[in-house]
């Protein structure tokens, strides 16, 4: 659906952002998009998006540039950043003078999603607040039904009721005719939701691959000080009254993951976590 | 369905632009009629025979003045980081994006313009007769007198003036009245010093060039007709359609290739 070839990117002549970037997205995810603060994770769904342009390489919606901007792939791609701007319109206003836009939008879904958030149709977006106006376009933008959602910190500003709501409308919407991408820094919002884990760093994605292929190739375990430690380790890191580990999944039997330590151990042991990984 | 320009496209986003931008365009419409009306009142009092000379100068301020702020405003919606993200990602093409804030504030404005200044003077006139007995004759745009001057020469550099702001409000992300007005200052201050280096290499100085500044007549003929026939409608060519079209294709280029 969605590939991006050899993609040269900079915002400053002296520093490259991504270099030789190559990603697809195919339809029926909902990939998780992790890196460091800085490793350009906005910019990339910006140029997801057309909003930026690429110096060098390719980016493509089913074979169209997306740097032409055309509406055919603008109204298969719905960006939610982290920060929005709403007009100053009530709900029900911005829903009839934006839905038009997108063929396959579906008000119903939009009244339902409203309701699940506790949004009030009635009330004018610039009275909101930033949660709410958040809850509202997170469902504006599922109920466009694009192809492609892209959301960048779609959490943040959320209440905990909010987040798990979240997580229940985002994973009830995903079907085979649609992906979206999340980035986030708070995984731990994500856990159970995001399938595959994309981390980028260095200007390239380094680590792309399922919850299945992590889950039954990795363990990832707490051993308390003292305790014995387990073998085949690929990354540990020293916590208070103990360590956490990741190690290779000899049983093949699924294993919790854990985000946070696998994005840790991808930073620091890349080729080790992945090696594993494609290890059969 | 059309990649560049679809009706039911441009409609919605017609609608769009009109819901965003009345709130701002109609407080400054009445902004300015009740200045008119507070203005006209005191002229009606004290020198009313400046009654129509009064509307015929506030009414070019309308339309000259509304358009360059109009203009000026085109792209507001691209002057952060997040409005550009909503407006630029929003399913529309470049040139639907560029033309109808061209178009609102082009050619709809000059129109409502004219049209509300007209029903302005009617309604102010026929209140003064029927309240307070006095009796003047209403502002009819369609019936000035401007003396020997063609009444077409005070509207040609209206698309001049609108380019302008326009290209202004799509180079400029923040602020891009002011800084149009200081741009359009910088380069007149720059083609006047090139115009004086001009003159000094060509003629070694500014004295006497053996020209009589104000009787073309004793010019030499070819001088004359360079300076008081070719000149002057080159100039006029330029200003009133070249430039104008310039600045247009170049608005288009900025926001075609404006990014967040």
């Amino acid at each position: 659906m969605l590939k991006i070839e050899k993609l040269d990117f900079r915002y400053r002549k002296d520093r490259k952002l991504f270099d030789g970037l190559d990603l697809n997205l195919e339809k029926g995810n909902i990939y998780g998009l992790l890196g460091k603060n800085g490793a350009g994770k906005s910019t990339l769904l910006k140029i997801m998006t057309g909003l930026l342009y690429a110096q060098k390489g390719k980016a493509e919606l089913y074979d169209t540039s997306l740097d032409k901007r055309l509406p055919k792939t603008l109204k298969e791609i719905f960006f939610l950043p982290e920060e929005i701007f709403l007009p100053d319109f009530t709900t029900a206003q911005y829903i009839d003078l934006h839905s038009v836009f997108y063929d396959r939008f579906d008000k119903s879904q939009m009244n339902e999603m409203m309701r699940e958030f506790e949004v009030n149709a009635e009330d004018r977006l610039k009275n909101m607040s930033y949660g709410q106006k958040k809850k509202f376009i997170i469902a504006f933008a599922l109920a466009t039904n694009c192809s492609l959602i892209l959301m960048d910190e779609p959490t943040n500003g959320l209440d905990i009721p909010s987040k798990s709501k979240f997580r229940k409308v985002v994973a009830s919407m995903i079907d085979e005719n649609r992906s979206i991408l999340i980035s986030t820094h708070q995984v731990r919002d994500l856990e159970n939701l995001i399938d595959p884990v994309i981390i980028i760093e260095n200007g390239k994605i380094i680590f792309n691959h399922t919850i299945d292929e992590i889950s039954t190739k990795l363990n990832f375990h707490k051993v308390g000080k003292g305790e014995p430690a387990p073998e085949n380790i690929i990354y540990s890191e020293d916590v208070f009254g103990g360590s956490y580990i990741v190690t290779a999944n000899t049983s093949n039997e699924e294993s919790q993951v854990d985000f946070e330590l696998l994005f840790n151990a991808v930073l620091s042991n890349t080729n080790g976590v992945v090696e594993q990984i494609k290890n059969r | 369905m059309n990649q560049i320009f679809d009706i039911n496209r441009t409609t919605a986003l017609l609608k769009l632009n009109l819901s965003l931008n009345k709130k701002a365009i109609l407080l400054a419409v009445a902004g300015f009629f009740g200045f008119v009306f507070i203005t006209s009142f005191f002229v009606a009092n004290n020198a009313p025979s400046l009654l129509n000379k009064m509307h015929l100068i506030f009414y070019f301020i309308l339309i000259y003045g509304g358009t360059a702020l109009i203009a000026g405003r085109s792209f507001w919606h691209l002057n952060s980081t997040e409005k550009s993200i909503a407006h630029l990602s929003l399913p529309a093409s470049t040139f639907e994006k560029y033309f109808i804030p061209w178009l609102l504030s082009g050619i709809v404005w000059i129109f409502a313009a004219i049209g509300s200044y007209m029903l302005y003077s009617m309604i102010i006139n026929g209140l003064w007769s029927g309240v307070m007995g006095f009796s003047y004759e209403a502002f009819n745009p369609f019936n000035i007198h401007m003396g020997p001057q063609s009444l077409n020469e005070a509207y040609m550099p209206y698309f001049l003036v609108h380019s302008i702001f326009f290209l202004g409000a799509a180079a400029f992300q923040k602020h891009a009245i002011p800084k149009t007005l200081l741009a359009g200052f910088i380069i007149n201050s720059l083609f006047t010093f090139i115009n004086l280096l001009f003159v000094m290499f060509l003629f070694g100085g500014f004295g006497d060039f053996n020209l009589t500044m104000n009787s073309p007549e004793s010019w030499e003929p070819d001088f004359n007709y360079f300076f008081t026939d070719f000149l002057p409608r080159f100039i006029k060519t330029a200003f009133v359609y070249v430039i104008p079209v310039i600045f247009y294709v170049a608005a288009f280029f900025k926001i075609k290739e404006r990014e967040v």
